[in-house]
């Protein structure tokens, strides 16, 4: 464990649906005086099974979609973090499996049109 | 590699690095002699913000070049040279990402009608890039450029989710859609079928936008309080802005109404804007129009009001950010692109 703590940054974007919503969440929490440090803190150590005291109050407001939001992008940014400072390489074997396309909620067909409209725009240049 | 979404609007520039990180600046270069440099960064390693050396030429950028005096914008494919657009293109990298990285991918913006330009657009940015802002020094290459229609930049931020999918939930998706991109100089079309297919025949630019909405304000407002502006310079352009969205202009302690010279010249631009409506062949021939671009945040309000018989939905929800939406968009439509072919590749 680094003696000094450890230091992170990161920046919720509201065009982003999920991320939106969390920044709704962590500013009521920040109104109730709690701070994005406690907020962050407590998230972990719910997620590994603790239950730290701002849960206790019977706030339902840090749902399993607000604490999915912010340990993604916690761990996005870590992981990040870690390769810039060269602990872990960016290697094909290490790159995330694309999302399949069998995804029924996709419309396939439209994005495959919207990739020829830019081809052929392409072709005009 | 970080990529870099670039929007070199007429009057400002918007860049993304397709994460979090975003800005604008005002489309401003000011070429400075060596003298004048010396001036700005004086004993200091680096010059302070707004500032650039390229290559042993030297400018100001964005709001500090308006210090100085700024010689007429090239036009067409005279804005697309390294020595103006790839400096433009190496002072938002230096906003964007520090100068620790080697390789940048560039995506960048233009209207329906530059696409003529695109070859310029590349030959103008790729390749190897060393220059100095208040950042430090940057040794980095433009690896690959790729160019995107800006009105459709906005058309795939409504459509397309962060990680670029299209889902079937999408209430648009078998929409014919209109898009509207209102700018500083130009709003631009580009009409959609339904099912994604583009209508190439609809892509075009029109002159008008915001910035002519500021000169009629600006007009309108000196001459109305002739007095309190007697003698005043420049107004700041974000003044201007600020005054057009309040209703007032804050001067100094004092409130200066000005809501009915606001709405007047908002309904310039929103006629204007009516008349591309229906040189694109009118409401009938649409489902939904999509605003995209910094303009529309003007006339998204009454141009609803003037034209109830058809849905406009903003590209961009929250109205702040709706400059970014073309560039937003592009950044989601390359993120679908890299699946299909990620896909396609096995």
């Amino acid at each position: 464990m680094a003696k000094e703590g450890i230091s992170r940054s990161f920046r919720l974007h509201p065009s982003d649906d999920k991320e939106r919503q969390a920044i709704e969440i962590i500013e009521a929490w920040e109104e109730k005086g709690y701070s994005i440090r406690d907020i962050i803190t407590s998230a972990i150590l719910r997620s590994a099974g603790f239950e730290p005291d701002m849960f206790k109050t019977g706030n339902e407001r840090l749902t399993p979609a607000l604490l999915e939001a912010i340990l993604t992008d916690f761990g996005k940014e870590l992981i990040q973090t870690i390769r810039e400072n060269g602990g872990v390489p960016s290697t094909p074997q290490n790159k995330p499996k694309p999302a399949p396309f069998d995804d029924e909620d996709e419309d396939l067909e439209a994005m495959r049109n919207l990739v020829k409209g830019h081809s052929a725009r392409s072709a005009k240049k | 590699m970080p990529d870099l979404y670039f929007d070199f609007g007429n009057a400002d520039w918007k860049f993304f690095d397709g994460e979090n990180s975003y800005g604008h600046e005002r489309h401003a270069i000011a070429p400075l002699t060596e003298s004048q440099w010396r001036n700005v960064v004086q004993r200091a390693k680096q010059p302070p913000e707004g500032y650039i050396a390229v290559e042993g030429r030297y400018f100001a950028m964005g709001e500090k070049a308006r210090r100085y005096v700024l010689k007429e914008k090239p036009r067409g494919a005279d804005r697309y040279t390294q020595e103006y657009y790839g400096v433009a293109m190496a002072y938002v990298i230096s906003q964007l990402f520090d100068n620790n990285h080697r390789v940048i991918n560039l995506y960048a913006s233009h209207a329906p009608r530059d696409i003529a330009y695109a070859d310029d657009i590349r030959n103008a940015a790729m390749g190897r890039w060393r220059f100095v802002t208040h950042k430090g020094e940057y040794n980095l290459s433009v690896k690959t450029v790729e160019t995107f229609d800006e009105p459709l930049g906005g058309f795939h931020h409504t459509m397309l989710t962060k990680e670029g999918k299209l889902l079937k939930t999408n209430p648009y998706r078998k929409s014919t859609v209109l898009v509207l991109d209102v700018g500083g100089y130009t709003c631009d079309v580009a009409a959609v079928d339904p099912g994604g297919k583009i209508d190439e025949g609809s892509l075009r630019s029109t002159v008008t936008g915001a910035i002519g909405v500021y000169e009629i304000f600006e007009n309108e407002l000196r001459d109305r309080y002739r007095e309190e502006f007697k003698g005043m310079g420049d107004i700041a352009p974000n003044r201007l802005e600020e005054a057009i969205q309040r209703g007032y202009y804050a001067f100094g302690n004092m409130k200066l109404e000005c809501a009915d010279i606001a709405r007047s010249a908002i309904a310039t631009l929103t006629n204007d804007v009516m008349d591309v409506i229906k040189a694109a062949g009118g409401v009938g021939n649409f489902d939904v129009i999509f605003l995209t671009g910094g303009g529309s945040a003007l006339i998204a309000n009454p141009i609803r009001e003037a034209v109830p018989t058809i849905d406009f939905v903003l590209a961009e929800q929250n109205i702040d950010l709706l400059r970014y939406a073309n560039v937003f968009g592009g950044a989601k439509f390359f993120t679908m692109m890299k699946r299909l072919e990620e896909m396609k590749n096995g």
